[in-house]
């Protein structure tokens, strides 16, 4: 699994990043979902920060969008801010 | 990653589904079990069991449309449901003859009634799941448009 949750293993909130890397290739969840393999609530769910998903689904994500792991799933630590 | 097998996040859910049905069974079968040793007997044998086991598939099949665990991303709806349908239809139809067939061979009308209330129960989980699958599918739809 891919560490997108705080130190306190807190719910992850919404990963607005992978949001606007789909909406920059004028994807919809759906076209998105379909490139991936997988079904559009699980990529809404990974939006909203409802999912976690595992790196296999992370990698291919970025793969289809032509983006790096961290630009989509890595979150900042709070001390880097 | 291949669509026609389900995806992780639904894998995840139909086996958290899963898990939780068959606790559901087992408890509502000793609960059975043990209104039968106090003496309270809600319905004859085997119906009592076959109602207890379609209920809790029925739980298991409306909780996976519900969280869109029930096809895989690659399979056409349609299919599905027809599918579905089709199998759903046969199970009625064997629950409501073996129900029967365990009656007396000069069957009462409380036996009857057993397969019939199988059948009505059936039917009536079928028709709740395709409801939802509907309501659903009208959601999605109105969600992809935005």
């Amino acid at each position: 699994m891919v560490a997108v949750t705080d130190s306190g293993g807190e719910r992850m909130g919404k990963n607005l990043r992978l949001k606007s890397a789909r909406a920059a290739k004028d994807w919809s969840q759906k076209d998105l979902a379909e490139a991936v393999g997988v079904t559009r609530q699980t990529i809404n769910a990974i939006e909203n920060g409802d999912y976690n998903p595992t790196i296999k689904l992370c990698t291919a994500i970025c793969r289809t969008l032509g983006v790096t792991l961290n630009q989509l799933f890595w979150e900042d630590e709070p001390n880097e801010e | 990653m291949r669509s026609n097998q389900f995806d992780e996040m639904q894998t995840r859910k139909r086996n958290e589904i899963g898990n939780q049905t068959f606790s559901l069974l087992v408890i509502l079968l000793m609960l059975d079990t043990l209104a039968y040793n106090l003496g309270f007997r809600w319905m004859k044998y085997p119906t009592n069991v076959f109602l207890i086991v379609l209920v809790c598939c029925g739980v298991y099949f409306i909780r996976s449309v519900l969280h869109g665990a029930f096809a895989a991303p690659g399979q056409k709806r349609g299919k599905t449901i027809s599918m579905t349908l089709g199998i759903m239809a046969l199970s009625m139809a064997a629950v409501t003859i073996v129900s029967s067939l365990f009656g007396r061979s000069g069957s009462t009308e409380k036996s009857q009634g057993g397969g019939l209330l199988l059948a009505a129960v059936s039917g009536g989980i079928l028709l709740v799941g395709v409801v939802i699958q509907v309501v659903k599918n009208r959601k999605e739809r109105r969600e992809e448009n935005k």
